[in-house]
Formats: structure tokens, sequence, C-alpha cells
């Protein structure tokens, strides 16, 4: 089996996303939620098992946002002094079901395709410029550098009894500094030896050529047939 | 002069870019943090957790333009923040990218207003609290989050606070560690 093109289901996304902006009936979320959702978690629900605790967590959290501004129009439930209105129940489905389209687009292309192949793709097909591709990448391999550093950053402060869950900026200070310094020493090396090597990153840019292969299309046009979906309801 | 004072990439160097990557990777790493930060405050409030967590989604930019001292750095540096924050995956899917690149936008005007010839903390602290509308904004559009004009205002004023708080840590930790490497 082929495979799907990394700028194909970028744009795919991109699309699926503004549409959860714009949809507000619930069909039309429910629709979303169902095409994107559904296999963005089954795909993503092992390898982004984070993703997919937050996504729970999110919808909790949407349900006590919404009781405490939308609770509106006819009484549905209460929980001791807490009445729960038609309102608040409307916009946390609502909601929810704009988290799991959302967040099940966001795990379907995190699944399916790797951070460098979709950093490449952009730079061919959707022309990023060239700066910005090799500043992406290689932010994208100092940010996994970065998760080791703050591991032992954070287990360094664990044993000397500070937080380590970062609340106050005084916090933020202590655990960004040592993270950015090697960070930055990392980065003016890269930044060097590029230099030395005579790399021209700031005036180049290609054109710009989407994939039209067969699993591109059915992409576009799936995401064109929401859209439909989306004007007739 | 006038040349390092237009939008344009033409100026950048590789080692820009280079430290453009260090920017954004730190900011990534915070953002994706940041939403721990946002789950935890969420339970003390909606201004509790606006005020904790929202600065440290504006963090990018500042981090950025400190950094680099070039136009069109704080833009870059939250939008690519973003990006790489979007490519991990976080629950915000891809609409972290429209946040950052709205985000960035007003901070970068910050930058703009002051002629790009002020990287201090201040208008980093500026730079930070300008991005508040634009997260409030998109909030309301993508999560409901609508309240009252008033309520809506004190949500802002909160984003932005934590902003200015964040976006001067932020300036101060760049000047702290390039100031250490160049002693």
């Amino acid at each position: 089996m082929g495979r799907i093109d990394p700028a194909a289901l970028f744009i795919y996304v991109l699309t699926v996303t503004f549409y959860g902006f714009i949809a507000r009936e619930t069909a039309d979320l429910a629709m979303l939620a169902i095409v994107n959702g559904i296999p963005g978690l089954i795909l993503g629900a092992r390898r982004s098992r984070v993703i997919f605790a937050l996504i729970v967590l999110g919808i909790i959290g949407m349900f006590f946002n919404a009781i405490l501004v939308s609770n509106t129009g006819e009484q549905v439930a209460s929980i001791g002094p807490l009445i729960i209105r038609e309102g608040a129940i409307r916009a946390a489905v609502n909601v929810s079901l704009r988290f799991i389209a959302i967040g099940g687009a966001a795990l379907l292309f995190s699944s399916l395709i790797n951070p460098r192949e979709a950093l490449r793709a952009f730079e061919e097909k959707l022309g990023l410029p060239r700066g910005l591709a090799f500043a992406a990448a290689l932010a994208f391999r100092l940010f996994l550098l970065a998760q080791k550093d703050l591991e032992e950053v954070l287990a360094v402060r664990k044993q000397r009894g500070a937080r380590t869950i970062p609340i106050t900026p005084t916090d933020i200070k202590s655990i960004v500094s040592p993270i950015f310094n090697v960070m930055l020493e990392r980065g003016v090396w890269i930044g060097v030896a590029a230099e030395l090597r005579g790399l021209r990153l700031a005036a180049s840019r290609r054109r710009l050529s989407p994939p039209f292969d067969k699993r591109s299309i059915a992409l576009y046009l799936a995401a064109i047939i929401q859209g439909v979906f989306l004007l007739i309801t | 002069m006038a040349a390092q004072r237009k939008l344009t990439l033409a100026t950048w160097t590789s080692m820009d870019f280079a430290l453009l990557a260090v920017a954004a990777a730190v900011a990534s790493i915070i953002f994706y943090s940041a939403w721990f930060v946002y789950e935890i405050g969420s339970a003390a409030g909606p201004i509790f957790s606006r005020m904790i967590s929202y600065g440290l989604w504006f963090i990018g930019a500042p981090l950025a333009a400190t950094l680099i001292r070039k136009p069109l750095s704080a833009f870059l540096g939250e939008t690519l923040g973003a990006l790489v924050e979007s490519l991990l995956p976080t629950i915000g899917g891809i609409t972290n990218l429209y946040y950052g690149i709205a985000q960035g936008a007003l901070s970068e005007l910050v930058y703009l207003a002051r002629g790009y010839r002020r990287w201090d903390p201040l208008t980093a602290a500026l730079a930070g609290a300008a991005a508040a509308p634009a997260a409030v904004a998109l909030d309301a559009l993508l999560f409901n989050e609508i309240a009252t004009l008033p309520v809506m205002i004190l949500w802002t004023i909160a984003a932005a606070i934590s902003g200015a708080i964040y976006g001067f840590v932020a300036a101060k930790i760049v000047e702290g560690v390039v100031g250490t490497r160049e002693a």
C-alpha cells in the first residue's frame, strides 16, 4: 500500500480544522467528529496517549466551562445547589464534538506522518521558505533533545525539594534558563556550521506545487464533501 | 540600517535561522507544558487559569525577538513554536498554528510600533500582553468561550497580564543567558 502525501494530508487537516472553527450546528460538528475524530482516535490512541488523555480532560473542563458561561434556558438537572440548564448542555456537547473533530484530525496527521517528512513536504510542495523549513526541522530535533534536558532539570528539582510543576514566574525561569542555555549552545554551533558551509537559506523558496496523485485527490474530495455538507445543513 | 528594519527574510543569516529554531523549540516545549498548567489552573476558575497559563502560550514571540533582534523574529518565533507544537501533536491540533499566527502577528506589531529599535524586557512584556486579544477572540470562536462584555474584558486583561509577566521573564532569561555567554 502506498503512502499518503504529507502535504495533501496537511491541507486536509488544515481544512477540517477550519471547518471545526466555523461550524456552529450540532449536526455539522457531529459529522466532523465522526468522520475525523473516530479514525484519528483509533489510530492515535496507542501512539499518543497523552493527547488522548488531554482530550478526555479537556471535555471535562469544557463541561464546567459551559456551566460557567452558557448556563441559560430550561433547567435540565440539578446537583445540590448547582442548576444545569439547556444552554450549558448544548454548549458542552458542541465544544466536545469540536474538540474530538480537531483533536482527531491532529491525531490522524501525527499517526500517519513523520514530522520530518511533513516539514520536507511543506518545503518542497507547499512553498515554505527554505530557511523556515530548516528552522522548523531543527526546532523539532531540538525539541526532542530539550525533552530529555527537561526531565533532568525536573529530576534535580525534585531531589532538591522544589516544585516540578511550574507555578510562579521564578519556577519558569529556573526551569527554562538551563534548558535554554544548553539549546543555545547547540543552536549557535549548528548556525556556525551552516554559515561556514556557505548554506544560503534567506532568499531561496520553491514554487507551490501541491500533490495531485490519486490518494491526495481522494483527500481533497473528502474535504470538499464535508464542506458541502456544512453548506447544505 | 534601514534594510534591517524591513519586513523581509532577505537579511536573515543561517545563524539567525538556527537561533529561531532554538527559540521555537524552547517555545514549543513551554506551549506543550502549558496545557497541563491550564488544565490544573482551570479548577480555580477562568481568570486564574488564564493568569497562570496564557502568557506561556505567548512566550515564543518575546523569546525569539529578544534573541534574534530582527524584523519578523517575534512573529516567526511564535508561529514556528506553534507549528512544532501542532506536529507533536497536542490537544489543540492544527488550531495551535492559527493561534500562533494570530498571537505572533499582534506581538510583532509591538516591535514594529517601536521601530524595531527596542528589544528590552519592557518591549517584550508589551509584546506578550499584545497577544491576549487574539487568544481570547479565538477562544470565543473555537471553544464558545463567550461571556458578557465586562467578563470578556476581564479575561483579556488576565491574559494580557500573564503575557506581560511571561514576556518580561522570557526577555530576562535571554538577556541573562546571552550575557553570561558573552562574559
